[in-house]
């Protein structure tokens, strides 16, 4: 089956999902992960420029990091990221903490949101989630899969963790110890 | 004024806490924060000056911030020692937060730049990125460094001496001399030529002074042809 499962691979622009192959083999059974994980033992043997990755929760096949340059000339562009600290900072609260609204989000920020969540909203890295119980039915974001695709993540829980309060500070914690060895 | 500069982007004031914890190497759970309002709103001030919008989340903080010192000020009961939270809590609590998920947009940002390096099929640029331009080039960059680095700047220019004017002392006595020692090289001069030489306005109004004080000594004639013509000086007598 590695051959049909290739060619899906190769036909898609989307990552391919374990639903998706099925729809398609109709009545095979065939688990994507095993046949994957077989492709890129065969890529990896040939010495192949391309591997299997997971990304938004199915499979495409990418470029090796190595090959970027290449790539990069054939498309004459660079594919880079066109955020603001700002609009990454609040894509980072939506990502973690979502489904969230708008003021939760200026809180945490400590300024106001409004046009970094319209151009996440345009990018299509963040969507309308639903509206809040709670008093004002306020309006609650959470991320896309375009999301997913764009930061190459498999899942949300792919995410790198949050650090905990404690390491937050390493600066002070080294000025602290320097001052206690002056003393 | 000529301008003003409204920042939708704009980092915000817990950033600007952060950036000063950063550069003096405060404790966070020790924030002077008398010392830290005093910058804060240095800061503002330069805004200011600079013509940036201040928005209200600024000035919202700068009044917590002094609400703060003014407590920080009231004096202890050591009784109630106790019970007495210390009034910065809350802000280092908030600060903190932020700056956890500050750090958490910095490595989704790595994320991203390590994804963009593999090529999918039917690849589609979901963040279009054409070639880098200047706002790629200062991204890294935040508004506080700017205006830090232009403070900086400020202070560190040569200091320009102020424009010195110096006076001028012209005196009629001294100009009397200057014309004497033309009549005695000849018997007239020509008030062009006399004031040929002269370097200011203020002597050559003065010489002409003089003039009329050796015409009212009777030490010379004047002889004009025509108003505004030539004023010639004849050595009286």
């Amino acid at each position: 089956m590695k051959d049909v499962v290739e060619v899906l691979l190769f036909a898609t622009s989307e990552p391919l999902t374990q639903a998706k192959l099925n729809a398609c083999l109709q009545d095979t059974e065939v688990n994507l992960d095993e046949v994957v994980d077989q492709l890129n033992a065969d890529y990896e043997k040939g010495g192949s420029g391309l591997f299997i990755g997971k990304i938004a929760g199915g499979y495409q096949i990418l470029s090796k990091p190595e090959y970027h340059l290449y790539i990069q000339r054939l498309y004459n562009k660079t594919k880079k990221l066109q955020l603001s600290r700002a609009a990454t900072e609040a894509l980072a609260v939506i990502a973690y903490k979502q489904p969230i609204s708008r003021s939760e989000i200026e809180i945490i920020r400590g300024v106001n949101c409004d046009s970094v969540i319209r151009s996440l909203l345009e990018r299509e890295l963040i969507t309308i989630r639903g509206r809040d119980d709670g008093p004002g039915r306020a309006i609650l974001y959470g991320t896309t899969h375009s999301f997913l695709e764009g930061f190459g993540l498999s899942a949300l829980s792919d995410l790198p963790k949050l650090k905990e309060l404690s390491e937050l500070m390493p600066d002070n914690d080294n000025t602290l110890q320097d001052a206690s060895e002056a003393e | 004024m000529a301008y003003r500069i409204k920042l939708d982007n704009f980092e915000g004031p817990l950033d600007l806490l952060l950036f000063f914890i950063h550069r003096d190497k405060i404790n966070i759970y020790d924030i002077p924060i008398a010392q830290i309002t005093t910058e804060f709103v240095r800061y503002l001030d330069l805004m200011q000056k600079l013509n940036i919008e201040i928005a209200g989340e600024f000035i919202y903080m700068a009044s917590t911030l002094m609400r703060l010192k003014a407590r920080m000020l009231i004096p202890k009961n050591k009784d109630l020692m106790e019970e007495f939270e210390d009034p910065r809590t809350s802000l280092v609590q908030r600060l903190l937060e932020y700056k956890q998920f500050r750090d958490a947009s910095e490595s989704l940002s790595g994320q991203y730049l390590t994804h963009s390096l593999h090529a999918s099929r039917g690849m589609n640029f979901p963040i279009d990125g054409v070639k880098e331009t200047s706002s790629e080039f200062v991204k890294n960059i935040s508004l506080f460094d700017l205006l830090s680095a232009f403070k900086m700047m400020m202070e560190n220019l040569p200091k320009t001496s102020s424009y010195q004017i110096e006076s001028e002392h012209v005196i009629i006595e001294e100009q009397i001399r200057y014309i004497r020692g033309f009549l005695l090289r000849g018997p007239s001069i020509r008030f062009t030529v006399l004031v040929a030489d002269l370097k200011s306005k203020l002597q050559i109004i003065v010489t002409f002074m003089a003039i009329l004080e050796l015409l009212r000594m009777k030490e010379i004639r004047l002889l004009q042809d025509s108003p505004f013509a030539d004023i010639t000086l004849n050595r009286a007598g």
